[in-house]
């Protein structure tokens, strides 16, 4: 897989969102897009699902520029927009069933997923039944579900309380590195891309304000060498 | 993982709930029984002494004792079983049709922008005209038969389903359909297990609105041109002055109404059991 986003500009309303993006980006990467709200972040994981289209520019992933919303583009939402109608399992089969996977095979899929998030025993309950963070993980499961190149995920955590927090980075870490599915991750909370990411991308005012590499080891924690100096170079960037 | 499952064990009454619904339930209908039984008591006692003391005629307010009485000579009779049955075809025909009109026409101007511009104001013109304002024209149109009487129906269902609808369509959350289509679903797909199931609310309670005036629509029908049914018997009663039996037509309108209400509101439970909310959801008492 790869993803290039060329000199990719939008405008909402006269005002300029995005003013010339610049990436490219490989297969099993781990990427956090980072920034203060209204930088354009957003903007731009819609821009790569397909739901909106770029003024100018391209996005191109794998020789095809991206049209509309794909498969192949898996998206996780901040309020995980799981449908209230059907059940944890139905949820996540939704993927596996509208490509027209056999039934069986499609539950197996749907039920290994499930498992991997930890909820393999709340199959049968609905969404409402659920608290904040499992929800959130069934939003993770339905879309491995169906089974995506790239998966976009739009500041998943960022209504979980604090423990919950904690314990859903290393899940998805722990998943990522099961799958080595490639991760655009919108936050913007420092410490968590750092924690998460092998590359970060701080935007700022609509441009890529910086785009560094974290090379700590993982498992990573907040004491590691090297942690604070690189939470301290972002927040520069982003306050200069 | 296991660390995980431990801080966020949720509490899930799933298996205790029904147990208490059940006993819940059969309290709930003797509560409500009792207002209803009082209502018949007093009126019977008002009617006896209204007989003894000659205040008025005692034919025009009947108690309830003689219209029982009236009741059971008629079941015998048979005129109340098919009254109350070509009634009963009557709302079921009208209501189908129009619901399933207003469904459809809804589904298309949700997904069609032309059609939206040019039957929104052709819907807001004719949508408020009474039906009932319409009645004798179809009866012009369709003849004395079943036809005017269904169609009136389907015509007083078709608006409310339809604007419950088209609202409904409109305030859909984005976020399931972009959901879907990162998901793959086509538009067939996205229609069929994103919208409708979402509009359904909105389809129930429009559904639920139009009753009551499905039920207008049919006594007045009946009572233009028809040889059976609920309404002819309140006309038939007039014209002979058998006020009884206007009674019993009157008191079978609200039991069969109560009863399509009561069927509606299973309809809902079943297919909506995943909603969860308003204040018995907010807040334990």
């Amino acid at each position: 897989m790869e993803l290039v986003i060329q000199d990719v500009k939008k405008s909402f309303r006269q005002q300029q969102v995005l003013s010339g993006i610049n990436l490219h980006i490989k297969t099993h990467e781990f990427i956090c897009v980072l920034g203060h709200s209204g930088c354009g972040k957003s903007t731009l994981l819609n821009l790569l699902a397909g739901f909106t289209r770029p003024d100018s520019g391209s996005v191109v992933v794998d020789g095809e520029p991206v049209q509309s919303p794909s498969k192949d583009r898996g998206v996780v939402f901040q309020e995980h927009s799981l449908f209230p109608w059907y059940t944890v399992l139905e949820n996540v089969l939704f993927g596996p069933e509208v490509q027209g996977i056999d039934k069986k095979e499609a539950e197996q899929k749907a039920r290994k997923y499930l498992n991997m998030t930890g909820l393999g025993e709340y199959a049968d309950h609905y969404p409402s039944q659920l608290s904040g963070g499992m929800k959130q993980r069934v939003g993770i499961a339905r879309a491995l579900a169906a089974e995506p190149k790239i998966l976009l995920m739009d500041e998943p955590f960022g209504a979980l309380d604090v423990f919950t927090k904690e314990n859903m980075r290393n899940e998805l870490i722990d998943i990522w590195s099961k799958l080595k599915t490639t991760i655009i991750f919108i936050t913007h909370d420092i410490s968590e891309a750092i924690y998460l990411a092998d590359r970060i991308i701080v935007m700022k005012e609509g441009f890529v304000a910086s785009d560094m590499k974290v090379e700590i080891p993982r498992p990573r924690q907040y004491t590691d060498d090297g942690f604070a100096e690189m939470a301290v170079k972002i927040e520069r960037t982003l306050v200069q | 993982m296991e660390q995980v499952k431990n801080v966020e064990k949720p509490k899930l009454p799933v298996t205790t709930v029904p147990l208490k619904i059940n006993t819940e339930k059969k309290e709930h209908f003797a509560k409500r029984m009792i207002p209803i039984l009082t209502f018949f008591i007093v009126w019977e006692i008002v009617s006896r002494a209204n007989m003894a003391l000659e205040l008025a005629n005692p034919m025009f307010f009947p108690p309830p004792s003689h219209i029982a009485v009236r009741a059971v000579e008629m079941m015998q009779e048979g005129i109340v079983f098919v009254s109350l049955l070509s009634s009963t075809l009557r709302i079921f025909a009208g209501f189908i049709i129009g619901a399933a009109l207003g469904i459809g026409l809804a589904l298309w101007i949700g997904k069609s922008k032309k059609m939206e511009e040019w039957a929104t104001p052709i819907l807001n013109m004719i949508g408020p005209i009474p039906s009932l304002a319409l009645l004798p024209l179809f009866i012009i149109w369709f003849g004395i038969g079943e036809v005017p009487k269904v169609i009136l129906i389907a015509w007083t269902v078709f608006f409310p389903v339809l604007t419950n609808t088209v609202e409904g369509i409109k305030s859909v959350n984005s976020n399931y359909i972009r959901s879907a289509l990162s998901l793959g679903a086509s538009e067939r797909q996205i229609y069929r297990k994103v919208i409708l199931p979402s509009v359904l609310p909105n389809i129930l309670s429009g559904c639920q609105i139009s009753l009551g005036l499905a039920f207008s629509a049919l006594i007045v029908s009946e009572m233009m041109g028809a040889t059976s049914g609920l309404g002819y018997i309140i006309v038939d009663a007039r014209n002979f002055f058998k006020l009884s039996d206007m009674y019993v037509a009157i008191i079978l309108i609200g039991i069969e109404y109560s009863l399509f209400s009561f069927m509606l509101k299973q309809v809902d439970r079943r297919m909506l059991s995943w909603r969860q909310g308003g204040f018995s959801q907010a807040v334990e008492k």
